[in-house]
């Protein structure tokens, strides 16, 4: 079992894909978080106070790392995390070594959990990513406005790595169960970039309807941008697509861990019942 | 039902219980017959030819002989044991047609993956793998620097990692070098001396008679099957791909 999570995590760290995801998504990381807002800062519209200026200044230097960058874990680093877990569940159809696997039955499910296994903790790389490269780019913004670099509360920093990670773990879980069911990359892809849109319709109609409110509480999506907004100071005003605060913290954990286990559970078991009895 | 007898024995000894038997195997795809009603006993230690064109059904067969698809109707049994059945499969190795290896993953890292999913505790296995193959110079190499045809050495090798009695083969010398082609076949012959069965399919007439038998495959059917010599001598010609036209004719005359 050791082992072969070892390889799979050997395969994704050389895998020129999962390189490119983690640069787009840094590239994503730094754009919305601190270049668009750095750019705005620079040139203020009519109208923009020097309070306002001021808070904006703040919001993105080193010690308001987690604040600034958790929210765009909801949406974008879902769509980056829910792709890394269609190509590494989807790709082995695509090499042909699915073949080999399943004629290894009792080693199936040590596969599953292995390769299940790695892409978590790659996950948890994309997570750590993310606040990385806006550490960077905040410590460049204090710099250029000469500003004190003060790091942000360690505790702080744990619990945005630990909720930023859960989020990503449960659309990088999503997308192996649909990469395995359905045998390859592409479709799963399409289907769940297309069901983050949906998902996000859902989400916008929830106030005007209890019934489709029901229903947002119980999507990944939801819970995911409403855990992220439970780690905001009260007050901070984010709009920031995917966050929401149509369910509590805590809620929005168990919701998130529970489809992390069920989807995990169902890709292992669909592994080691297909095409054998 | 196509029953296809083996050869007469010529005066040799009882021989040995079949490894690998097929009882009125069908399998359909749609309306397709895919495999249509195939019965053979194919004996340890020897190497058997699946030939035909493609589409023929050489690789369906071979996926359910070795558990990876079921059959619609039939019965196929691998070591004894009706297919598919799990306990076989640690004992089969199979090696596809596509190369189904990692590509971001070195040659010897590849069969240490493999051999790890196949029980391997010999340290050894994986290097003797590599060796057999002619790549044990290119153990550290990624696999996406490999060529073509080396691709296909390790392939062969991750399915001989775990030294199984039984090897299902599909299209091994496809890319690959006609000097490494020889060591292939000489490397089949040495592993079937020592016992192990191995069904090879292929649409290459002129690696046919490294066989011991052949089957001729068309239409999901097995349509004569026999060594190289008999199946020439049969057709009254010296030359292998025209007595496959002749079976191949003569199963058409009759259909």
């Amino acid at each position: 079992m050791i082992r072969i999570f070892r390889v799979e995590l050997a395969k994704l760290g050389r895998w020129p894909a999962f390189w490119a995801l983690l640069a787009l998504w840094a590239t994503l990381a730094v754009m919305f978080g601190y270049v668009s807002e750095y750019l705005a800062y620079l040139t203020p519209a009519a109208g923009v106070t020097a309070a306002q200026q001021q808070a904006t200044l703040a919001a993105m230097l080193p010690s308001g790392v987690v604040d600034k960058e958790i929210p765009g874990y909801p949406l974008f680093g879902g769509v980056i995390a829910l792709a890394l877990g269609a190509l590494t569940a989807g790709s082995d159809f695509g090499w042909g070594t699915w073949t080999t696997i399943l004629l290894q039955d009792p080693a199936r499910v040590r596969v599953a959990v292995g390769k299940l296994g790695a892409l978590f903790v790659a996950v948890a790389g994309q997570a750590a990513v993310g606040f990385g490269v806006a550490g960077v780019a905040s410590i460049v913004v204090a710099l250029a406005q000469r500003q004190p670099i003060v790091a942000p509360a360690l505790g702080d920093l744990l619990v945005g790595l630990a909720v930023a990670w859960l989020i990503l773990t449960a659309w990088a879980a999503v997308g192996a169960l649909l990469a395995t069911l359905l045998r390859s990359t592409a479709v799963p892809l399409g289907i769940g970039f297309a069901y983050l849109l949906v998902e996000r319709l859902v989400a916008s109609l929830a106030d005007r309807s209890d019934v489709i409110a029901t229903v947002a509480r119980a999507l990944p999506g939801t819970n995911a941008g409403s855990l992220a907004s439970s780690i905001l100071p009260a007050g901070f005003a984010v709009s920031a697509p995917g966050m929401n605060s149509l369910v509590g913290g805590g809620e929005a954990a168990v919701v998130l861990a529970a489809y992390v286990l069920a989807t995990s559970a169902i890709t292992c078991a669909v592994i080691a019942r297909r095409d054998v009895r | 039902m196509t029953t296809v007898p083996p050869p007469a024995p010529g005066g040799s000894p009882t021989p040995a219980p079949a490894t690998i038997r097929a009882q009125d195997l069908v399998k359909m795809f749609g309306p397709i017959r895919a495999v249509d009603g195939i019965s053979f006993e194919l004996a340890p230690g020897r190497i058997y030819g699946l030939l035909g064109p493609n589409g023929s059904g050489k690789t369906t067969l071979i996926r359910l002989l070795t558990g990876m698809g079921r059959a619609t109707a039939g019965r196929a049994e691998v070591l004894g044991t009706a297919m598919p059945s799990r306990a076989v499969l640690a004992r089969v190795g199979y090696m596809t047609q596509s190369d189904g290896i990692y590509p971001a993953l070195t040659a010897g890292e590849n069969v240490r993956f493999f051999g790890e999913l196949y029980g391997v505790t010999d340290a050894t296995a994986p290097e003797d793998a590599l060796a057999v193959v002619d790549l044990a110079d290119r153990r550290d190499a990624v696999v996406a620097t490999l060529s073509g045809g080396q691709r296909r050495r390790l392939s062969l090798a991750c399915a001989l990692v775990h030294r199984p009695p039984v090897l299902f083969l599909d299209e091994p010398t496809v890319g690959v070098d006609p000097l490494l082609r020889v060591q292939f076949w000489s490397h089949f012959r040495r592993l079937a001396d020592g016992g192990v069965t191995i069904v090879v399919s292929s649409h290459v007439m002129d690696e046919a008679d490294r066989c011991d038998e052949l089957l001729f495959m068309r239409s999901g059917r097995v349509i004569a099957r026999g060594s190289g010599r008999d199946l020439r001598a049969r057709a009254g010609t010296d030359d292998l791909e025209q007595a496959f036209l002749r079976f191949s004719g003569n199963v058409a005359a009759t259909r």
